[in-house]
C-alpha cells in the first residue's frame, strides 16, 4: 500500500469491481466521466484484467487510514518512460466522500509516488471545462493550466472543452521545501 | 525442509501468496527494494506458477520453530554451469522483523547451496545504505562492484553493491580452516 496524507492507495482487487460498478453505473457519481458508457460486469471483469497485464496504467483503490474504508480510486495512463511522463487520470470520490478533501490527499500520494518511486518528471491531467470541482482539486494539488483543446468532446448535450494541466517534478519538489520551510 | 536453531527453511507453497502478498504491500517496506510496483494477488499466482518449473530459482520461506511463517528468501539465476547463484528473494514480515532470524536463514539457505547445489560462489545486490551490511562484513562475504545510482527510490539515485563470497571463505568464517 502507498501511504499518504490519511488515505492509502491500494492495488484494485476483484472484490472491489462491484463498487466500481456502482459508482460507474450511477449517474450522478459518473456524470464527469470521459467515457460515455455504462458498464456490464463482464466489461469490468475484462477492464480489471486489462489492467493487470498492462506495465502502462495502474489503477488504486483510495482507502481512507483511520477508518479503512474505501472512498475512490485514482490511478495512471499513458505511463511513457521514454519522456518520463503519465497521465494522472481516473480519480472518482464517492459521492458522500466529497467536498472534504480526500481528492487532493489522494492526488497528492500519487503525485508522491510517481515522482519519488516512478522516477517520473511530468504528470499531467485533462478535465472538462465544466468540470469546476476537478479543475479545483487539480490546482489543490499544484497543477497549473498549460492549455486546452476547444470543444474537442461532446458530453451531456455539447462540446466540451478539454483543459490540460500539468505538474513538474521540480516544480513539485521546490513546493514541498517552501511548504515545510513555512511551518 | 532445512533446520536451524531459531528458524527453518521450508519450500514456498501456493498457500503462501496472501501473505507474500501482505508483506510485500506493507508500506513500512515499500522503499527497500529495487522495485516500486506492488503486487497483485493474481500476479504472485502467475509467479509462483513460474517458480515450479525454473531451475534458476529456489524460494523458501522461513518459519519459527512454532510453524508460523515469518518471510522470505531464496537464491536466484542458479548457474550450474559456473556454479553460482544470487542470494536474494529476501522478505520479512513487517511485524516480526527480527535480524537473528534473517542472519540464520541467509546461513541455512548458503549452506544448502554450498555443502547440496554445489555452488562456488554466493554473490547478493543490496542497497549500498541498508544494515545488512554489517553482517555482510564479517561473514567471509566481500564488497566486489559499487553501480553506481543504478536505482531510483524515493527521489533520488542510490549506489548498490554487489556483494560475493566464495565457497571456500564462507566454510572458513563459520568452520575454521579445512584440515
Amino acid at each position: 500500500m502507498i501511504c499518504g496524507e490519511g488515505v492509502g492507495l491500494r492495488l484494485v482487487l476483484e472484490q472491489d469491481l462491484e463498487l466500481l460498478a456502482r459508482w460507474r453505473n450511477d449517474p450522478l457519481t459518473s456524470a464527469m466521466f470521459h467515457s460515455p458508457f455504462m458498464m456490464s460486469d463482464a466489461a469490468l471483469i475484462d477492464w480489471h484484467r486489462a489492467l493487470l497485464g498492462n506495465p502502462d496504467r495502474m489503477r488504486f483503490m483510495i482507502g481512507r487510514l483511520e477508518d479503512k474504508v474505501t472512498i475512490g480510486i485514482i490511478g495512471l495512463e499513458h505511463i511513457n518512460y521514454r519522456n518520463q511522463e503519465a497521465e494522472l487520470a481516473g480519480l472518482v470520490i464517492d459521492l458522500a466522500e466529497r467536498g472534504q478533501g480526500w481528492g487532493a490527499k489522494a492526488i497528492g500520494t500519487m503525485v508522491r509516488y510517481a515522482f519519488e518511486d516512478l522516477n517520473l518528471h511530468r504528470l499531467y491531467a485533462r478535465i472538462y471545462g465544466s468540470n469546476r470541482a476537478a479543475r479545483r482539486v487539480a490546482e489543490k494539488a499544484g497543477l497549473i493550466y498549460e492549455g486546452q483543446l476547444r470543444q474537442s468532446v461532446y458530453h451531456n448535450w455539447g462540446y466540451e472543452d478539454i483543459i490540460y494541466m500539468s505538474i513538474l517534478r521540480e516544480e513539485w519538489k521546490h513546493e514541498r521545501a517552501t511548504a515545510t520551510a513555512v511551518q | 525442509m532445512l533446520r536451524g536453531k531459531k528458524v527453518n527453511l521450508r519450500p514456498l507453497e501456493k498457500k503462501d501468496s496472501n501473505l507474500i502478498v501482505r508483506w510485500r504491500n506493507d508500506p513500512r517496506v515499500l522503499r527497500s527494494f529495487f522495485s516500486p510496483f506492488l503486487i497483485h494477488p493474481a500476479g504472485q499466482e502467475k509467479w509462483f506458477e513460474s517458480l515450479q518449473s525454473d531451475p534458476k530459482r529456489l524460494v523458501f520461506i522461513i518459519e519459527t520453530p512454532e510453524g508460523k511463517p515469518a518471510g522470505m528468501v531464496g537464491l536466484d539465476n542458479i548457474d550450474r554451469k559456473n556454479q553460482q547463484c544470487e542470494n536474494g528473494f529476501l522478505l520479512v514480515d513487517p511485524d516480526q522483523p527480527d535480524n537473528a532470524w534473517v542472519f540464520e536463514s541467509v546461513f541455512l539457505l548458503m549452506e544448502y547451496a554450498f555443502k547440496e547445489l554445489n555452488m562456488h560462489r554466493i554473490y547478493s545486490i543490496t542497497y549500498a545504505e541498508r544494515f545488512e551490511n554489517d553482517w555482510f562484513k564479517f561473514t567471509g562475504w566481500q564488497q566486489e562492484v559499487v553501480l553506481r545510482q543504478s536505482v531510483f527510490m524515493g527521489g533520488k539515485f542510490h549506489d548498490r553493491i554487489v556483494w560475493g563470497v566464495l565457497r571456500e571463505d564462507w566454510f572458513e568464517s563459520y568452520y575454521g580452516k579445512r584440515e
